[in-house]
């Protein structure tokens, strides 16, 4: 033991060459940096070798500035760009997929699982029962298949049609669902789906069809059905003469028996046949030999208890083949008259039957924000755009329309990004038409229709003129702030060439966090304008909460970015910015107010972190951009 | 403020204020803000590990999308960007072993760009040396003077390279005697 010296007493043996580098790039601990120091100042053999490290370090930092990309790697921002979609494609691509699938297998799997267990134990019971019933009811049906009156069935109908005619403050909602069959190639295509809404108050009717995922909303009137069927039941599946031939007798696309009468009228024959099948009345109503309409047969299938009609039949051939199409009711009930249901029918009359020409109300077109009220339609939307971002930065707008309907229509600038809000407007209900281009789209016959409100100032129109901007790089401009961020982030440890990184890694970030506040003031600003206190005075609690919940998103996200971004910038920039603007903006500050702050802050940021332009004071610019920021993010 | 302000992007970016407020509605978001920031770096490290060209950029991006996926499932990330180096740095390891390394890729470039008129006489053979002792490293000293060169602590090294910090440094002053080799011997 004697033997081994005390390591304290020894004269302190050379440096070795792990804790030279570390020392180099400041990796030392204290305890250690101080002998290190400590022994480097008298040892000449350690100092040689720590330069002869150093030069080593200046020789690779000069080659690996000076290596380049290969070319075909394609600008900074095109990869960023190209980064963006494949983001937002892998987005919806992964998560929302599947939890759309949960939601909707939960429910039909529980709905399911009860059933199918009972089956499967009770299976010869149950195989028996089946059986047996398929037995009566054939035994019966036989016994019940006689022949009866279709004019008897159409008679009673009728009956049954005004005692379910929607009564004061109601509105009846009737769905059908078109489809077109070709028996000869066994082929059933569905077409689209129609719903008729028919108002208590006047006889407005308003026919919304859905076809290929677009819904399509138009108010007819018994006067207009005629021209406007066309409009309503626009298919390019359904034969034009079997159109012309529906829109010549007015038909409403109901399967209501009065609107069935319709198609009768114009049939050219009289006869008639009707049996019971299975519960239902089949009711035939051959047409006139050569009917222009091609039509050959009208089949209406009732219910033989209560006398509903359950589908409607049209036969006809096309090419010398037999073809049927088949209107089924999907939907058929009363439900109160809302206030949205109603401007679906009052909205197109604002002052009716002055002129002379009907066609007049019947344009759809888009309504302002002055002369229209939001409906909770408009929030949901509002909602859906705010929840995907698609608030800030896009030039979307919600346009109420005249009909009743609305209408979402602007530019985004990528496709992936449209691709997601297309996809998560589709959970809103109602009537809505999505017209979103991209900047190559837009071609000079496509029109962007004007925004529902009035520009919101002349400097503040174009908030994506933000994004363009040339951000910090590392060409041979410097930003104005460029020394002042150099002093700071330079220390014994770090080379110009990190420094300079960080620099610019920093300018980029106080960039875009500049740019983002700004967006959502901006997208604050536009939520004030379309939600009004005079628009929503008449929306439920629920949509009001909602609203406001879009507001204080984004006051949030103001408040939570400016202060940030103060915190960042005074831990970094020398300045004497302790002084305030006054007090901070508390959480009520007036949109407009906060939206000037925050353009004030990104003009700023932009002119101290950008190599754009040179502020012709930095420092006082600073100051200013402190106290800017400190008074937003309270 | 004297140890050197080191650049946290994660906290910068207010990743955290997402997770928090938002769940991953702003995530797309802020990953490419993340990416604008970062790729230039990680390209680079990537291109220079792997040596295909075609490629490097592919393995950045899907870095970058298995950063999401980490956020988005509520995974913390300690330090994002050793994260993100670590990452690619793996598919890169990964695309040598499948598909080899193209080995004369510094000297392929000096050759192209000697014929640049612009490219001055004394840089050229600053740059044939340091490419000649470039070429005496071996992997893991490369790697970690690049790291390092890109500004990544001896920490972040190891945790990118899985190795320990020691071991980090005594590979960096090996690389380092590997470059400054030839200089010395002349002195």
């Amino acid at each position: 033991m004697n033997h081994v010296p005390d390591p304290k007493r020894v004269l302190a043996p050379h440096l070795q060459d792990h804790e030279l580098i570390s020392h180099l790039d400041g990796e030392l601990s204290r305890s250690d940096r101080q002998r290190v120091t400590l022994h480097l100042e008298s040892c000449w053999d350690c100092r040689s070798r720590l330069s002869s490290l150093q030069s080593s370090i200046e020789k690779l930092i000069e080659f690996r500035k000076t290596f380049p990309f290969p070319s075909e790697y394609g600008t900074h921002e095109m990869r960023v760009e190209q980064s963006r979609s494949r983001v937002l494609r892998h987005a919806v691509e992964t998560a929302p997929e599947v939890n759309w699938w949960r939601r909707m297998a939960d429910p039909v799997a529980s709905a399911f699982s009860a059933p199918v267990e009972w089956l499967t134990r009770y299976r010869q019971p149950a195989l028996a029962v089946i059986v047996a019933s398929c037995l009566l009811i054939t035994m019966f049906t036989d016994v019940w298949t006689t022949r009866v009156s279709a004019e008897t069935v159409l008679v009673r109908m009728q009956t049954y049609d005004s005692a379910h005619q929607p009564g004061e403050g109601n509105i009846l909602r009737a769905s059908m669902r078109v489809e077109k069959i070709e028996p000869r190639r066994d082929r059933t295509r569905e077409v689209e789906k129609v719903t008729v809404l028919r108002d208590s108050l006047g006889d407005h009717t308003v026919v919304e069809s859905e076809r290929a995922g677009v819904t399509n909303n138009v108010l007819i009137t018994a006067a207009t059905a005629g021209d406007l069927l066309p409009r309503a039941v626009g298919s390019p599946e359904l034969a034009v003469p079997v159109l012309q031939f529906l829109a010549s007798v007015r038909w409403i696309p109901d399967l209501s028996p009065s609107e069935f009468r319709k198609i009768l009228s114009g049939r050219g024959v009289d006869e008639n046949s009707a049996k019971k099948v299975a519960g239902l009345f089949e009711l035939h109503f051959p047409f006139a030999a050569a009917h222009p309409s091609t039509i050959t047969e009208a089949v209406y299938v009732v219910d033989a208890r209560d006398y509903a009609p359950v589908r409607m039949s049209l036969l006809t051939t096309e090419a010398g083949s037999p073809v049927e199409y088949r209107f089924i009711r999907s939907e058929f009930r009363v439900e109160p008259r809302t206030t949205e249901l109603a401007r679906l029918f009052s909205s197109n009359e604002p002052a009716p039957r002055t002129a002379s020409s009907a066609p007049r109300s019947n344009r759809v077109v888009p309504l302002t924000y002055l002369n229209s009220t939001a409906s909770e339609a408009e929030v949901a939307v509002a909602n859906v755009l705010h929840g995907s971002d698609a608030c800030l930065g896009e030039e979307l707008h919600i346009f109420p329309m005249s009909d009743g309907s609305l209408l979402v229509q602007g530019l985004m600038d990528s496709g992936a990004r449209r691709d997601a809000v297309r996809r998560a407007l589709k959970s809103v209900p109602g009537p809505l038409t999505i017209e979103i281009y991209l900047p190559r789209e837009l071609k000079s016959g496509t029109q962007l229709l004007k925004p529902p409100d009035e520009p919101i100032g002349p400097d503040a129109t174009e908030p994506r003129a933000a994004i363009g901007t040339t951000l910090a790089d590392l060409s041979n401009q410097q930003i104005p702030l460029h020394d002042m961020l150099y002093r700071h982030f330079s220390n014994e440890s770090s080379t110009k060439e990190e420094t300079e990184r960080q620099v610019n890694a920093f300018s980029n970030e106080v960039v875009t966090l500049a740019r983002q506040t700004f967006l959502h003031a901006w997208a604050l600003k536009r939520l004030d304008r379309e939600f009004s206190g005079k628009r929503t005075s008449s929306l439920p609690p629920t949509a009001a909460q909602a609203v406001q919940r879009m507001r204080e998103d984004h006051r949030r996200w103001i408040a939570t970015i400016s202060h940030r971004q103060a915190q960042t910038l005074g831990s970094v920039v020398e300045s004497s910015a302790t002084t305030s603007l006054g007090a901070s903006v508390d959480s009520n500050a007036d949109t407009d107010t906060l939206l000037r702050l925050a353009q004030e802050q990104n003009d700023l940021v932009r002119t101290l972190f950008t190599i754009s332009s040179r502020p012709t004071q930095p420092s006082a610019s600073v100051t200013r951009l402190l106290a800017l920021l400190r008074q937003m993010g309270a | 403020m004297s140890d050197g302000y080191r650049l946290n992007v994660s906290e910068m970016l207010g990743l955290e204020e997402v997770q928090r407020h938002r769940g991953s509605q702003h995530l797309e978001q802020l990953i490419v803000e993340l990416y604008a920031t970062l790729r230039n770096p990680l390209l680079s490290y990537a291109y220079q590990v792997a040596c295909s060209s075609g490629d490097a950029e592919d393995l950045v991006q899907i870095a970058f999308l298995k950063l999401y996926d980490q956020l988005r499932s509520r995974t913390p990330i300690e330090n994002v960007r050793s994260w993100l180096y670590r990452v690619v740095h793996n598919a890169a390891i990964d695309q040598v072993r499948h598909h080899g390394r193209q080995e004369n890729l510094v000297e392929e470039w000096l050759a192209e760009n000697s014929a640049r008129p612009s490219s001055a006489e004394d840089d050229l053979i600053l740059q044939q040396r340091i490419s000649h002792s470039l070429s005496l490293l071996n992997e893991r000293e490369r790697h970690c003077l690049l790291l390092r060169a890109d500004g990544l602590s001896y920490k972040e090294i190891a945790e990118v390279l899985s190795i320990s910090v020691k071991a980090v440094s005594v590979y960096l002053v090996r690389g380092l005697k590997k470059i400054g080799g030839r200089s010395e011997s002349r002195a």
